[in-house]
Formats: C-alpha cells, sequence, structure tokens
C-alpha cells in the first residue's frame, strides 16, 4: 500500500514539479494585477497622551483593504497601523473614540473599504509610576 | 511559513485552489502530449510556457502579449500535431483490456512452428494484434479463438481450408483468434502515397493499418528463407530469421509491458542478438 502510493508520487515526478512551477507562474501572471479585498487585524498605535496617564483599550482593529495583489506585498499592508491622537484627554475616566478612516494612514493605491470596530472605548487611568512616586 | 505565502502572493487558500487547477490542467496536457511518441510534444510545450513567462519577467511586453493572446491558437496547433494519437483512437477506438499472460513463450514456440512450416515450403503471412483491437478491420474467415499450440497449427495448415495468401491472426497474449483473415480495406486507395501504390497489396494493407494499429504484419518466405515484416508504418524486408525472431519477440515483449507501445522500433532492429534457443 505505502510502496503503491510511493510509486504513484514519483511517476512522473519531473512533469509534476514542472507542472507546478508553470501552474504557479501562470497564475501569478493572471492574478497579481487583479484587485483583491482582504480583511486583516493592525494593532492600535495611541500618540500624544500625557504622561501621567495609562489607558485600557482593544489592541487590533479588523480593516478590509482593497488593492492590487503586488501592492499588498510591496506597500507592506501587513505592517499597517492605526494611529490615534489623544493629546485631547487631560483627565481619568472612559471615552469613546470614534475611529475615521484619517486614522488609518495608507498608500493611495490602497482603497479601505471597511473597519470594525467604528469606535473604541478606552479607559484612561493615572499611571502607577506616578502613583508610586507620589507616594 | 506565514512569510513564504506572503512572498508568493498567497493570501487566500482559494489561491491555492486556482494554482492547483493550472498545474493540474499543465500536467495532464503534458502527460497526453508526452503520448505522442512519435513526436514528442512534451519539450515543446514547456519550451513555449518558458517563453511566455521569461517574456513576462523580463518585461518583453510585445512577445509575452503576442504569445498569451494566441495561446488558444497554440495550443490547438499541439492538439492538431498530436492528430497521429487521435486518429489513430479514433480508428481504434476500443482497446483491449490488460490481461494476465497466459504463457510468455507462446511466440518461441509459435515461430519454430513457423519456422517448421517453412521447410515445408508453406508461405505463412501472420499479424500480431497488439492492444488495439482489430475488430472490424481485420476479418477472420474461420473464427477460432484458442491458445496457441502445435497441435492447432499442424492441424490448420494441413487442412484444405488453408489458404496461403491470407493472413493468420494471433494477438499478443498468445491466442490464435482467426485464420484466412483479410484486411478490410473500404476504397483507401486515396490515403496511399504513390511509392506504396508500387508494391504489393498485402503490403499496403499492412502499412495502412500498422500506421494506425500497433499492429505487427510478418510474412516467411520459404524460397528466399526471410522475412518480411511490418509494424508502425514502417517496412522491413528480407531479415534474416535471428534478427526477425528477435524482433518479433521483442515486439511482443515490449507490448505486454507498455500501453503504447510507439517506440523507435529501429532500436529493436538494430540489435543484433541472436535467440536463445535454435529454432530449426
Amino acid at each position: 500500500m505505502k510502496s503503491s502510493i510511493k510509486s504513484l508520487h514519483l511517476n512522473n515526478l519531473i512533469y509534476k514539479i514542472i507542472a507546478i512551477i508553470f501552474g504557479y507562474s501562470f497564475w501569478l501572471i493572471l492574478a497579481q494585477h487583479q484587485n483583491i479585498s482582504m480583511t486583516i487585524d493592525i494593532p492600535i498605535c495611541f500618540f500624544e497622551l500625557d504622561q501621567n496617564f495609562e489607558i485600557q483599550s482593544p489592541e487590533k482593529i479588523k480593516v478590509t483593504l482593497n488593492a492590487k495583489r503586488s501592492e499588498f506585498y510591496n506597500l507592506n499592508v501587513f505592517n499597517e497601523v492605526a494611529h490615534i491622537n489623544l493629546n485631547h484627554i487631560k483627565k481619568t475616566g472612559e471615552y469613546n473614540i470614534q475611529l475615521l478612516p484619517e486614522h488609518i494612514l495608507l498608500h493611495n493605491k490602497i482603497k479601505l473599504l471597511n473597519y470594525f470596530p467604528s469606535s473604541l472605548n478606552i479607559k484612561v487611568t493615572e499611571s502607577k509610576k506616578n502613583i508610586n512616586t507620589r507616594y | 511559513m506565514a512569510q513564504l505565502l506572503n512572498f508568493l502572493l498567497i493570501y487566500k487558500w482559494i489561491d491555492f485552489l486556482e494554482i492547483s487547477f493550472l498545474s493540474v490542467t499543465i500536467y495532464y496536457f503534458s502527460l497526453w502530449l508526452k503520448r505522442d511518441v512519435q513526436k514528442n510534444l512534451a519539450p515543446g510545450f514547456f519550451t513555449l510556457c518558458s517563453i511566455i513567462i521569461l517574456s513576462y519577467a523580463l518585461d518583453m511586453n510585445n512577445i509575452s502579449n503576442f504569445l498569451i493572446i494566441f495561446m488558444p491558437s497554440i495550443l490547438m496547433l499541439f492538439i492538431l500535431v498530436h492528430q497521429n494519437i487521435l486518429q489513430k483512437n479514433f480508428i481504434s477506438i476500443k482497446n483491449i483490456a490488460v490481461p494476465k499472460i497466459k504463457n510468455n513463450n507462446w511466440i518461441d514456440l509459435f515461430m519454430r512452428h513457423c519456422l517448421n512450416l517453412m521447410n515445408q515450403n508453406k508461405q505463412i503471412t501472420c499479424a500480431i494484434e497488439g492492444r488495439d483491437n482489430l475488430e472490424g478491420f481485420l476479418i477472420n474467415e474461420i473464427n477460432i479463438n484458442t491458445p496457441v499450440n502445435k497441435e492447432i497449427i499442424d492441424l490448420i495448415v494441413n487442412s484444405s481450408i488453408f489458404k496461403e495468401n491470407k493472413i493468420v491472426h494471433i494477438n499478443y497474449q498468445g491466442d490464435l483468434l482467426g485464420v484466412n483473415a483479410v484486411w478490410n480495406t473500404n476504397n483507401h486507395t486515396f490515403w496511399i502515397s504513390e511509392e506504396v501504390r508500387n508494391i504489393e497489396i498485402w503490403k499496403q494493407d499492412s502499412l495502412l493499418f500498422s500506421s494506425k494499429t500497433d499492429v505487427l504484419v510478418f510474412k516467411l518466405c520459404p524460397k528466399k528463407r526471410n522475412f518480411d515484416i511490418i509494424a508502425q508504418g514502417k517496412i522491413m524486408e528480407n531479415l534474416a530469421i535471428a534478427p526477425a525472431v528477435q524482433l518479433i519477440g521483442d515486439f511482443i515483449k515490449k507490448n505486454i509491458k507498455d500501453l503504447h507501445l510507439r517506440k523507435d522500433i529501429n532500436e529493436i532492429i538494430n540489435k543484433e542478438s541472436s535467440p536463445k534457443q535454435p529454432y530449426i
């Protein structure tokens, strides 16, 4: 049984390898200029938060992007980050921040189709380091 | 792994499905092309694919666009060039199912009897059917369908019903299918080239059917004490006994081994090896 499976795999092995190489190459020629949509998780980066505060929030959001297949690789889409400016937060408490397309900086060749969630609930607390230094 | 897939621009499982579909299509098409051993088209097909991919990779846009646009026509050309196989299958649609070989040495036995008959100044023409079924193309006056053996050959050849100018029909498994067989030739003169028209009728018919099926036809000439063999659309005349017997033996063995015997028969002819046993 094992030997028959082995011989099945080894029969015309060169033809199989060549077919896979050509199959992939033709697929790449046809597919790399096609527009595709993909949903990926990207991390959220908060900036300009007062040093005395700490925040608790979701770490990632789901975004659906549309671009040519080749652009996804060339423009390194998988390393995108959502940037949210928190300079307006001056005191502790719970905030609801509306996510906007501007928060996700994308190359103009890539379209943002959708993102989830559309708003973030964040909790701002005083920094523990700060509390320790006071006492 | 994820990085490799990312590098290969494969992002979804459906991409694997598409690549598999293309690969399987190319694989089976190239295997089909490979089956035409008279003209091995598979390397040509691979070269064409390589040129398309290279021209695309090297940004030779005109060449790559030209080749991609005309790809269906080029594939049709490959299929048309391969038509020899198609034509053969069209003529002889049925292939004989793979059987158990009853007796590997039947050909030695049969050839020994043939040579005995030659010593008795009897002429014999024999068609050995390969995997392509000759039913409808070779019409047996008397159907026998029994394994070849000395007694039956002696009985038939010495009887008054046996006609020396007709064909003894045998298959490669060693079954004597019939005697006094004739080719069913329905006005095929337009198939035949001028030079072939001048040769004997049995050779003309045998050439036609051997070029389209895997039948081997041979004739023993008691006067010249040699063989005329026709296979794969080729005539080998005045072959001495030893190489002829070797050639027929190799033909049978090859037919047993390979589904599609279309290998260069000249290789077999050129082998000058003596038979294992004396035939006379």
